[in-house]
């Protein structure tokens, strides 16, 4: 009868559970956490590298998508891991669309897991807070030499929380490069000259819509805040350098301007720029040319592009990765793709935090702390980070030079940005091309950056986390319909406004004090 | 005391059987209990449950102090009381149709087919109505089209949502309920059925006078079940179909639906824990009012 339904009963069990088993291990767990250099005898095979080291299997929990070469890979990085620090990896790699609810659950089950990703998207901040995280410094000092290197010092002052590292940033640049992709072929076929403005979009989308009636024009994202299309054309709009404060992830409810240190409030200011944007947006929806299931639609963007069912949608790139016309031409032909970009290339027209997107944690619970800094250290190696990300070299791929890559058939590793991606060690495809390159390099540089004032600043959701949780569920209701035209903005808004006023008045007023305190302690 | 003693002793083996189901009960259901003491901490997995400080009633906050909570517990009510009519109607159909059925090949064949569904997930049933009823190239809109009528926006209709989700689920589920119905049925005497056609009655009077009272309290066993969760929704399901879609949370959102989205970035154990303990009380007056009303309108067929 009281048989536990719903997820929420289950992780309520997985806690008690973890408790339990939390406490009935607690006698003896010092014995097993000693697996760093104190311990005395190696079991076992004489045959395996480092004789003082233990045998250990770290666990690792990754967000994204199993590539072709993943077994072979893996048993490749075993074997030198084996070798090497008498180790092996098991990664658990989890769909992005589950990434919140199984690591949530895992954590706070106290699940057997040594390294796991996290990023200020997901729970970074809160679950540093809630302690589930180790904190690095020592371990870093200790067996991270590789890991410390290949990061510039600002990233590493940026990154900290509340002055600690609870985990390894992961990036190569100071912004998220981004564009839109388009059909090259379809705005040739449709005599569109290049794209190179907002307007030169639009004139793209509306032939597209009228002379190519089997396909939706544009998509953006109706479940992820960052990719609906106001966020996205804001981020590029550097004449107001608007930014998401990150309290409920790319929201633009709150949201800082400028530099000024100042948090704003979307109902009180009713931003121009923003206001427009949505306005924009609706037309575009009302028009049909953003695709009527923009909310509900459950193929990625990226996978509707490949299928040739849109034409055009935001992503996270400056140029068009090799694969992705290789999967186009498949269905179409003479498919082919083109990115354009709205990034300005200005120095320091772009504000930047050096906030990285990602990173990768140890966890408190882990009984293999030291080991799982051993191979974060192991992984940011040349030889290593090249396979863990483009596979086994002379199969998968070939270096050129010392900053480029070149595929052969099928390159693709395991990983890359969820677990040692950095400016030292990454390569760019050999066949990238000049303007992409331009852009990437751009992006790699933390001078072109005018330096964020709240750089290094992080938000304490506590205090306000009754109201966290329910403007979080107002804004589900019409953030996503707003920002991608799905709502009528002079009905809607008014209504969002009535409901969520009250409580996004408290987080504002928590969230600027809190960066009022942090200015103080800076200056 | 004594008397019991001894039964156990006799019937060991008997009772023995019961061990594993015990077990069960207890790990996954009494146990947990005590878990609902987190509604009223701070939870802190770093300093355990006990470590955590107290809360009072905190947690419950985020919840009550809006005003959407009336709505997604009268939603997660409605919804499920829909579902548990209809399915029991449609299960009770099934059964009693199946039974009539003589050719076995037939029989065994629809009773798989109409119990398959119950096996795949609310994700792929969440595709599935996807592409039966988006606006782009859906197949609804298709045929209406075809059809020479208007197509319709699904997607952007909050009231139609209410229908589609109780036809799924008397698709996916009926079936299953109809299994556990008719092997009531196969249990029920034949000697009713034989005296009946010596009295002249027919297939239809047979049915509504013999089968279906004699059901009645597995019928009753079966809604009371249901019951007992009519203050949880389906997660998988509502999820699985509704996804981020806000223009349909009017009629469709539920309170384990809403209160994930209130938390999956906060992640705070205590909150969910307070809504799990709202929940459970809440079906705990249901089911005891539930029963309450049974034992007024037949006391036998009353659970406890």
């Amino acid at each position: 009868m009281v048989k536990p339904k719903g997820w929420f009963a289950a992780a309520a069990l997985l806690v008690l559970a973890s408790a339990i088993s939390g406490c009935a291990g607690g006698g003896n767990a010092p014995e097993a956490s000693g697996s760093g250099s104190s311990t005395s005898a190696p079991s076992g095979s004489a045959s395996s590298g480092d004789k003082s080291l233990d045998p250990v299997t770290l666990k690792v929990v990754v967000p994204g998508g199993k590539g072709a070469n993943f077994d072979e890979v893996l048993a490749e990085v075993n074997k030198r891991l084996k070798a090497e620090l008498n180790t092996t990896v098991e990664f658990t790699i989890i769909d992005f669309a589950d990434i919140v609810q199984k690591t949530n659950v895992m954590l706070s089950s106290g699940e057997n897991v040594d390294l796991i990703f996290d990023a200020p998207w997901l729970h970074l901040d809160s679950m540093a807070a809630q302690g589930y995280y180790e904190e690095l410094t020592d371990l870093l000092n200790k067996y991270g030499q590789n890991v410390l290197k290949t990061r510039p010092q600002q990233m590493w002052d940026a990154n900290k929380i509340n002055g600690s590292i609870y985990g390894v940033p992961l990036g190569a640049a100071y912004t998220q490069a981004r564009s839109v992709f388009i059909r090259k072929d379809l705005r040739e076929k449709l005599n569109v000259p290049a794209v190179k403005t907002l307007d030169d979009l639009k004139t793209y989308l509306y032939a597209v819509r009228d002379k190519e009636p089997g396909i939706t024009p544009l998509i953006a994202g109706g479940d992820d805040v960052t990719y609906s299309w106001v966020n996205w054309l804001i981020r590029d709009d550097t004449s107001v350098s608007i930014r998401p404060t990150n309290v409920f992830g790319a929201s633009l409810m709150l949201y800082y301007k400028g530099n000024d240190g100042k948090v704003y409030n979307f109902f009180d200011t009713r931003e121009p720029k923003i206001w427009s944007n949505i306005q924009d947006v609706r037309k575009l929806f009302t028009d049909k040319v953003m695709s009527q299931d923009v909310l509900t639609n459950k193929t990625s963007q990226a996978d509707m592009m490949l299928q040739s069912k849109v034409a055009a949608s935001p992503q996270m790139a400056f140029g068009i990765p090799k694969p992705f016309n290789d999967q186009l031409k498949q269905v179409v032909p003479d498919g082919e793709l083109e990115a354009v970009r709205l990034f300005d290339l200005t120095p320091g027209a772009n504000l930047s935090n050096f906030k990285m997107d990602n990173f990768i944690s140890i966890v408190k619970a882990s009984k293999h702390k030291e080991r799982a800094m051993m191979f974060l250290d192991w992984a940011n190696r040349q030889e290593n980070y090249d396979l863990l990300e483009h596979g086994i070299e002379g199969k998968n791929w070939k270096a050129v030079g010392e900053h480029q890559y070149d595929t052969l058939n099928n390159d693709g590793g395991i990983v890359s940005f969820q677990l040692m991606l950095n400016p030292t060690l990454e390569r760019d495809w050999v066949g990238t091309d000049e303007e992409t390159l331009k852009y990437n390099q751009f992006i790699a540089k933390a001078d072109n950056f005018q330096k964020d004032v709240l750089t290094g600043f992080t938000f304490d959701p506590t205090p306000v986390k009754n109201e966290v949780a329910q403007f979080s569920t107002i804004q589900a209701k019409y953030y996503n319909g707003l920002f991608n035209g799905a709502l009528d903005p002079d009905e809607y808004f008014a209504k969002f406004k009535a409901e969520g006023e009250a409580p996004l008045k408290k987080i504002q007023n928590e969230l600027q004090k809190q960066v009022d305190a942090f200015l103080t302690k800076q200056s | 005391m004594k008397r019991l003693l001894k039964d156990f002793v006799r019937n060991r083996y008997l009772y023995s059987m019961a061990i594993p189901g015990i077990v069960f009960l207890v790990v996954f259901s009494y146990i947990p209990l005590v878990g609902h003491l987190l509604a009223f901490k701070n939870f802190q997995i770093s300093r355990g449950i006990w470590g955590s400080d107290w809360a009072g009633l905190d947690n419950f906050r985020f919840f009550f102090s809006g005003k959407d909570w009336i709505q997604v517990t009268f939603n997660t009510l409605y919804l499920n009381v829909l579902f548990i009519i209809f399915e029991m109607i449609f299960a009770l159909f099934i059964a009693i149709f199946l039974n009539e059925i003589r050719l076995k090949w037939f029989k065994r064949t629809v009773q798989s087919v109409v119990f398959l569904p119950y096996f795949i997930s609310w994700v792929v049933v969440g595709y599935m109505t996807f592409v039966l009823f988006n606006n782009t190239d859906g197949l609804v809109n298709h045929l209406l089209k075809q059809l020479g009528l208007e197509a319709f926006n699904w997607y952007q209709t909050p009231w139609v949502w209410p229908i589609i989700l109780t036809l799924t689920r008397i698709w996916k589920s009926a079936g299953y309920l109809s299994i556990i119905l008719l092997a009531a049925i196969a249990g029920l005497s034949v000697d009713y059925y034989e005296s009946a056609r010596l009295d002249g009655a027919t297939r239809l009077q047979q049915m509504k006078y013999i089968t279906l009272p004699l059901l009645k309290p597995q019928i009753i066993i079966l809604i009371l079940l249901g019951v007992g969760r009519i203050f949880y929704g389906d997660f998988g399901m509502i999820y699985g179909i509704i996804g981020d879609n806000g223009i349909l949370f009017p009629t469709t959102d539920v309170i384990d639906t809403y209160s994930y989205r209130a938390l999956r970035q906060l992640g705070d154990f205590s909150m969910s824990s307070a809504i799990v303990l709202y929940q459970s009380v809440m079906g705990l007056i249901a089911v005891v009012s539930f029963n309450a009303l049974i034992r007024k309108i037949d006391k036998d067929s009353r659970l406890f």
